[in-house]
């Protein structure tokens, strides 16, 4: 039991970064509207989250340093701080759509709307940050949001013409109506949401929380190569149930209550339930994990104590940035800002960001003094280094291609 | 030893591991010859502000500077003696109890921080 | 270096600051500086790295181990190769002891 549980760490991390509220409905839309031709997308993302995960979690295993420390002892301080501002600036505005998030499934659950339930939520948030051991967070919210697998369940009851998916996932393009350009921009995002900066921050953070050292190294390529595989294919479980319902039927997604739709029309009342609940657990895992990254990545660019390992008034500092970001993510919210607008747009931000993150963990990865024997072997260099140019292509083809499609809109 | 590279932007850790702060400046010193050796670390936004230079430079020491207990006191500054070894941090050979306290962690603790129940339970 | 009476100085003054040889041209800036232990135990500085680029900030390639993948490699001698430079500190004259405030630019 305690093998499976220490897993979770992985599984949280990849539902904050497959099935956070904005890949839920862009993974939905993308269905809708394309079908399964961005499966690929959503393989070639699970193989460089792997990547790059698993090398930050060795290094975080071996030597202690999290992610944000690499950041800043590589590129140097004002570069750090540029990169600190854009991850900030990303991920409150994440956080703040997360919170909007765990507000829309609790909307579908009660019918109370969900500017109501966005300042309870983001109090139960801080409390849960301040109070809730890091592994029972882990292991509540990471595996109660696995509960999406119904989607899964939903897709198979729906009986699909598999001949005809098979033949749009391997013939990746554009179905009529829909143009190049939209495709590209749908690619863009959803490989730049598989990629998030604050899904390697948490999770070497995370490693170190977890005081995992040298010996845990198969641990942490456990969590690396289980869990977010699996939270690839939540996503693209969602993607299916998407393309066999709406597909067919020319529609699009932009509400939660459509996501859930395939559920509720396979598996009826209980598949909705299932799905609400999934919705819920995966929204509010984001919101913890992208609330505690705006932490890590503040207090390990200056230097300061940080993690939930310690007593709050040992990691003062850390924890009133903390606050800081549940206030300013509620804030946000409370425009009235349509949340699943808004992380279509971060997204689009977080994928100029990739190149500053990733680089100085691919080139950490091979440093001696950080892992002494544990280098990068071949395999994982040559991995990492095609990533790396996949990540800055991504980052330049970003504002372009939001801009010529008009975020996605044609 | 490379000094920009194996000792600045590097984390600080006390002899428990605890960390102390990053690296944010070196101050040299002068042998008897005028050589320059590496004389303490300059720990804080004070210092970081300085190297950062520009409008945002000045202002992050500023800020900095208005919350050190004794203005004019300068960044907080550890001497080279006290570094046990060099890996991928800067060990040193004390704890942290016996570095002075950051001022902006203090203030937080004080104020905000230790006002909220719960704050003595790690979790 | 200051004369006696002046704030210590601090390794960032000397980041960055340029190097010119003895006909005045400038070879390069200060990226890094190379220390050793004295008898006494303290890191003194032995030489100085200098690049021609832009780019001050080594990220380790010029260390003599191979490390690092091939690609990042590549591109590190590519931008470092005929860039960086050692200079030893003896070959550096003093700087002028009246005043500056900024860095010293050694000459």
């Amino acid at each position: 039991m305690k093998r499976v549980l220490s897993i979770a760490l992985g599984i949280l991390t990849a539902i904050g970064g497959f099935v956070d509220i904005g890949d839920i409905v862009a993974n939905s839309e993308a269905g809708a509207r394309f079908g399964v031709a961005h499966a690929w997308v959503l393989a070639v993302g699970v193989v460089g989250i792997c990547s790059y995960a698993e090398m930050s979690g060795r290094v975080s295993a071996v030597s202690g340093r999290a992610v944000f420390d690499l950041v800043r002892e590589r590129l140097g301080p004002r570069v750090a701080l540029a990169n600190l501002a854009g991850s900030l600036l990303v991920t409150v505005l994440t956080l703040g759509a997360e919170l909007g998030g765990v507000g829309l499934a609790l909307q579908l659950a009660s019918s109370v709307d969900y500017l109501l339930w966005v300042p309870v939520v983001a109090v139960v948030l801080w409390v849960a940050l301040w109070r809730v051991k890091f592994s029972m967070l882990e292991n509540v919210f990471g595996l109660t949001g696995l509960v999406l697998i119904v989607f899964v369940v939903a897709f198979l009851r729906l009986r699909p013409d598999t001949g005809a998916l098979w033949h749009q996932a391997t013939d990746p393009g554009p179905p009529a109506g829909e143009d190049w350009g939209t495709y590209w921009f749908f690619a863009v995002a959803l490989f730049a949401s598989a990629l998030t900066p604050y899904e390697v921050f948490f999770f070497s953070s995370g490693a170190v929380e977890e005081q995992w050292t040298a010996k845990d190294l198969r641990t942490a390529r456990f969590n690396v190569f289980l869990g977010f595989p699996l939270g690839g294919l939540l996503a693209f479980a969602i993607m299916l149930s998407s393309a066999t319902v709406f597909g067919p039927r020319q529609m699009s997604v932009d509400t939660l209550a459509q996501v859930a739709m395939p559920t509720a029309l396979a598996l009826g009342k209980l598949g909705l339930a299932a799905a609400i609940l999934g919705f819920f657990a995966a929204t509010f895992g984001a919101a913890m994990e992208t609330g505690l990254s705006t932490g890590y990545t503040v207090a390990q660019y200056f230097g300061w104590d940080w993690g939930k390992l310690r007593r709050p008034r040992d990691a003062a500092r850390f924890h009133t940035v903390l606050i800081i970001g549940i206030v300013v993510g509620v804030a946000l919210l409370m425009t009235t800002i349509d949340p699943i607008q808004l992380t279509e747009y971060t997204l689009v931000f977080s994928a100029v960001a990739l190149p500053l993150t990733y680089l100085p963990i691919l080139v950490v990865a091979n440093d001696r003094d950080y892992l002494g024997d544990r280098v990068n072997g071949r395999l994982a260099n040559s991995v990492g280094s095609v990533y790396l140019i996949v990540v800055v292509a991504a980052a330049v083809a970003a504002i372009p291609l939001m801009l010529i499609t008009r975020m996605g809109g044609g | 030893m490379l000094v920009a590279f194996q000792l600045l932007d590097r984390q600080i850790l006390d002899r428990d591991g605890r960390p102390v702060g990053k690296v944010d400046d070196i101050e040299l010193g002068r042998t008897e010859v005028g050589v320059p050796y590496v004389a303490a670390l300059l720990v804080g936004q004070q210092a970081l502000g300085d190297r950062i230079g520009g409008a945002l430079g000045r202002w992050i020491a500023g800020v900095a500077r208005r919350l050190a207990p004794a203005p004019g006191r300068g960044p907080m500054r550890i001497g080279f003696d006290l570094v046990a070894g060099v890996d991928s941090a800067v060990n040193l050979s004390v704890s942290r109890d016996q570095l002075p306290d950051p001022p902006l962690e203090a203030w937080l603790r004080d104020h905000v921080i230790d006002r909220i129940p719960g704050a003595g339970h790690a979790s | 270096m200051p004369p006696e009476h002046e704030a210590p100085w601090r390794v960032s003054m000397l980041l960055r600051s340029e190097v010119r040889d003895g006909a005045g041209r400038v070879l390069g800036r200060i990226a890094d500086l190379e220390t050793r232990r004295d008898p006494q135990g303290r890191e003194t500085v032995e030489a100085v790295v200098i690049t021609a680029g832009r780019w001050g900030r080594l990220l380790g390639y010029e260390r003599r181990e191979r490390t690092g993948p091939w690609l990042l490699e590549q591109l590190a001698r590519y931008v470092l190769r005929r860039r960086t430079g050692r200079v030893p500190w003896r070959d550096l004259p003093q700087a002028s002891p009246d005043r500056h405030e900024g860095p010293p630019g050694p000459a």
